[in-house]
């Protein structure tokens, strides 16, 4: 069935209405030229035809007539919100839009209306879904449930519905009714939906804490279920947190013999057998056996290395890591690097590596020699020497000039010289060596854009890419959500933004410059100008780039809220609905929000009133070669097909402050009141934002967000406070009401009882970090 | 950091599509590694790097840095491998087909190899699609370039090569379609180790 149907039963049968009706027909057979025609019609006869407004709208709007269509879409409102069909029009328009919260409204008021159209409730539901408007989500559920009782999908939607509102016991009695209802009548092809549904039903049990019952019904559904290694997970759980652990450490004894590669299961086996409080001797022995039962798996073998100590260690080292580097594997050092962390254990590994590495003969054993090389290298760069790890990856490339590895090391070393530049160069010679391999072609692709060859970094890329008749891949990249290369060029994009705009005023107060004529002046003012927007706009535009995809990443849910429903798979709909509500805390997306916030804020203070009035910059024709060179470099940085803007030029003219918020809000909005530490620069910028516009509420929010999150240890929080302070002190040039600034006054009182007692001076020294700690910090982001 | 093997999550994903974008020429949008875990939500399987959250005697300092790389799921989860499957479903026409599975993509990160890990991703994934989803057999493609997946398929694994397929992929290269029937008690992944079996009664801790 087509997600526009609209179903408008007859309520006055004038001539208007049945040109309407069949207007409506033809808009749903996607005849959108012949439908205006009518709907045209009709209004020219009744220019207060409100359906008909709305039609027209969604009309123009899968014509692509995007602006016209909003009118219409909102006169049609303007002239019948109460209406069912303009109701039921406007949420289809705004869904299309990917607006749900605002379709959510007009589905619901086209019911609330009188529409009797039953289809409606299931596109309401998935809007609800996709805002998280769970309450709302149970009245919408049962209703379609209640419409139509014959399919699976509508109990389990139902029972879902309950389930997200926290109504457990309705969630449970819904899947159960089905089941009752469905006894013996299901056949083979059902069998996997079944046993999802039944195994979903677990969990809600589990998640009243009544876990002696989920044990029991696990027991009543173990027949049925097909996925035997998610009903032993919760079976182990449910022991374990009864405290029958014997019992417990059986089932993960069984859950190795399915996945002996599983370290979670390793772990879970010893809190359940308690060995972890017996201490090391009886771990070794425990691991010693269960190396015996998976002598090819990993865990067994690691995991001792993690309590092991002294003469111990040193032969569980030995073993585990001499044994790899004889084969030659080439993650033997990142494999330990986590238990490099502790210093004494690094020092018995290097000692160790370092005695079987001059043991051997690199003529004899040369695949052992060259990756014991390798080893020792990593390990000196690990530890900071540089030279050592240099000198020593050089040698293996004398060696065996040929393996790529060596390159992707000696690379890395480069760079942590600083040489950006000769890294790339170095890794581009790796990539020669397996023109095939992607891994290796990413790697050079991501080093050229770390030394800001950005151009240099996506032609390499783009042997990989499908190209079309691009003239590289960049659009294929955006397509598929390249997520990394993006955002690195975006760095890229703003470090030579940098570069340049220092260079720039450099040349702007040195003699040469000022000796020149005024109009050589402008010209070199005019180019040197042009290229910087280029390079702000370009990394406003990539950085806009990833914001896009994490859209699309969020918007991806929104068909599973029914297919899910179809296919039974409830345990993991609801863990997407938890990704989804998380996907924004991504590192990529908190990199990328970060730098946003970084450039908006300074472009917000750095517009100048007068600057406002020319906000169009008049765009000079360019001529002959200049005209072809720019239209080339155009066609090699556009991301989307048919951008008007490819350079991101008028990302240049949005107003910063209002962007960056609207961007800001959903990922704080994320974090909540969470106390989770990756969300200081969040609550940083949000103080920057609310204090410009003028919210010193909000902005004292985020203050005390970051001392919660922090423990108050944040260096930035004393001068937050203080600058606060000044603001509200000034009430002619806060731009606030009195009112408002007496509350903020109070709140801080109430937020930093300290800063009365100890005065703007001590409360700021309470923040203040030594220089080392601020430079070991800032070294560390 | 040791690696573990486990079923992916809906949280993996971002983390599959990066290494698969790194590694593979073959690349799909997010919605389809999601339409994959939220159809068939045990076909799918990650090799992930471990950290200390297992080991507190680990001075956490210097693990840390994990911030910005597109390859960590969690602080000191980093994806260096999956396997994408899926249930061959899609066509109600073939109706006397019996169920089978289809491996949508396998990759491990260049320089996680020689551990085995697309052994161990394959053998559970194999697994799964016996028991739970009743598969009778699993199909796959194979570049004729890549003679490291032919041995892991063919020699290990013991898939047959059914067919060449001239010019599977985009850029033109042929492929072998390889096929494997699934014997659910024959694949129980410990029987792979060839070592001592656990009886699952006897007291581990028995003497120690």
């Amino acid at each position: 069935m087509s997600k526009k149907r609209i179903s408008a039963k007859p309520i006055l049968s004038s001539k208007e209405d049945n040109s309407f009706r069949e207007a409506l027909k033809l808009y749903e057979e996607k005849q959108y030229k012949k439908a205006l025609k009518l709907v045209e019609t009709v209004l020219k006869k009744n220019s207060n035809h409100a359906e008909s407004f709305s039609l027209k709208g969604i009309i123009l709007f899968y014509q692509n007539e995007k602006i016209d269509a909003d009118a219409y879409i909102k006169k049609g409102i303007m002239k019948g919100a109460r209406n069912s069909i303009v109701c039921h029009i406007s949420g289809i328009y705004y869904r299309a839009r990917a607006e749900y919260a605002e379709a959510a409204k007009w589905y619901a008021a086209a019911l609330e209306n009188g529409s009797v159209n039953k289809v409606i409730y299931r596109d309401l539901s998935v809007m609800q879904s996709q805002i998280g408007d769970f309450a709302g989500l149970t009245h919408s559920r049962q209703e379609y449930l209640e419409e139509q009782p014959g399919y699976r999908s509508h109990w389990t939607s139902t029972g879902i519905a309950y389930h997200l509102n926290k109504e457990h016991a309705k969630a449970e009695n819904t899947l159960t009714k089905f089941e009752e209802l469905a006894e013996g009548k299901l056949n083979e092809s059902d069998m996997f939906e079944n046993s999802e549904c039944l195994l979903y039903k677990n969990t809600i049990i589990g998640d009243t804490h009544d876990y002696a019952r989920a044990l029991a019904h696990l027991d009543v559904i173990e027949k049925d279920s097909k996925d035997k290694l998610g009903w032993l997970e919760l079976r182990g759980k449910y022991l374990m947190l009864l405290s029958r652990n014997k019992e417990a450490s059986i089932v993960y004894r069984s859950l190795l013999q399915r996945n002996p590669d599983n370290m979670a299961y390793y772990h879970l086996l010893e809190t359940a057998l308690g060995t972890i409080e017996k201490g090391p001797a009886v771990r070794k022995q425990l691991y010693a056996k269960l190396a015996r039962f998976y002598p090819k798996s990993d865990p067994p073998k690691y995991i001792p290395l993690t309590f092991l100590d002294g003469s111990d260690f040193t032969a569980a080292t030995n073993d585990y890591v001499l044994a790899q580097l004889k084969r030659g594997v080439p993650s033997t050092f990142v494999n330990v690097k986590a238990i490099m962390g502790n210093s004494a254990k690094q020092k018995i590994i290097e000692k160790l590596a370092t005695e079987y590495f001059e043991g051997l003969d690199k003529n004899q054993e040369p695949i052992a020699w060259i990756w014991a090389s390798y080893f020792l290298a990593s390990n000196a760069l690990y530890m900071g020497r540089l030279a050592d790890a240099h000198a020593r990856i050089d040698a293996a490339i004398a060696h065996t000039p040929t393996l790529v590895e060596l390159y992707i090391l000696k690379a890395r070393i480069i760079k942590h010289e600083g040489d950006a530049v000769a890294a790339a160069a170095v890794m581009n010679v790796g990539r020669e060596l397996d023109l095939q391999d992607r891994f290796i072609n990413s790697k050079a692709a991501k080093y050229y854009l770390r030394a800001n060859m950005v151009d240099q970094g996506i032609a390499t890329i783009s042997m990989f890419t499908k190209n079309d008749n691009a003239v590289n891949g960049l659009k294929d990249l955006h397509q598929l959500q390249a997520n990394w290369v993006i955002v690195e060029s975006a760095s890229a994009y703003l470090r030579l933004f940098q570069e340049a705009s220092a260079a720039y005023r450099n040349v702007l107060t040195s003699e040469d410059f000022v000796a020149l004529s005024e109009e050589e002046q402008l010209k070199i003012k005019t180019e040197t100008e042009d290229q910087l927007a280029i390079y702000l706009g370009l990394a406003l535009k990539r950085l806009h780039g990833v914001v896009k995809i994490f859209n699309e990443y969020v918007n991806d849910q929104l068909d599973f809220h029914s297919y899910c429903m179809r296919r039974g798979t409830a345990r993991a709909y609801i863990e997407m609905l938890k990704w989804g509500n998380s996907v924004l805390k991504t590192p990529v997306y908190l990199r990328t929000i970060e730098e946003l916030g970084k450039l908006y804020l300074q472009m917000a203070d750095a517009k100048k009133p007068a600057e406002d009035k020319k906000k169009v910059k008049k765009v000079k024709k360019l001529k002959g070669k200049d005209a072809k060179r720019k239209e080339e470099y155009i066609a090699q940085i556009t991301a989307y097909a048919d951008d008007a803007d490819p350079l991101g030029a008028e990302l240049l003219l949005a107003d910063p402050l209002e962007t960056f918020y609207v961007l800001w809000k959903p990922v704080n909005d994320q974090f909540g009141v969470s106390r989770d530490s990756q969300s200081t620069e969040i609550h940083r910028m949000g103080f920057e934002v609310y204090v410009r516009q003028q919210k010193y509420l909000l902005a004292l929010q985020e203050v005390n967000q970051l001392k919660k999150v922090t423990d108050n240890t944040h260096p930035a929080i004393g001068t937050m406070v203080l600058q606060l302070k000044a603001v509200i002190a000034n009430p002619e040039t806060s731009g606030a009401p009195e009112a408002i600034l007496k509350v903020v006054e109070k709140s801080i009182d109430t937020y930093f009882p300290e800063l009365g007692e100890l005065g703007d001076e001590k409360f700021l020294a309470g923040y203040a970090v030594d220089e080392v700690t601020q430079l070991v910090s800032e070294l560390a982001v | 950091m040791g690696i573990t093997i486990r079923p992916a999550t809906i949280e993996d994903i971002q983390g599959m599509q990066n290494a698969n974008l790194h590694n593979l020429p073959e690349n799909y949008q997010l919605k389809y590694y999601m339409y994959h875990l939220l159809s068939w939500p045990q076909a799918s399987f990650v090799a992930t790097t471990t950290g200390s959250d297992y080991d507190d005697t680990i001075n956490d300092e210097k693990v840390q840095a994990v911030k910005y790389d597109t390859s960590y799921v969690n602080k000191h989860e980093k994806i260096v491998g999956y396997v994408l499957g899926k249930m061959d479903d899609d066509n109600d026409n073939k109706d006397d087909e019996p169920p089978h599975g289809h491996i949508t993509s396998v990759s491990v990160m260049r320089t996680y190899r020689k551990m085995g890990l697309a052994e161990k991703l394959m053998r559970q994934a194999l697994y799964t699609f016996a028991e739970v989803y009743s598969a009778q057999y699993v199909s796959l493609h194979v570049r004729k370039s890549n003679r490291a997946a032919l041995h892991l398929y063919r020699d290990t694994l013991q898939f047959e090569v059914l067919s060449i397929e001239k010019s599977y992929y985009q850029d033109g290269e042929d492929a072998y379609s390889m096929k494997l029937v699934l014997d659910l008690d024959q694949l129980m992944p410990f029987k792979f180790q060839n070592a001592e079996v656990d009886d699952l009664e006897s007291d581990l801790l028995e003497g120690l």
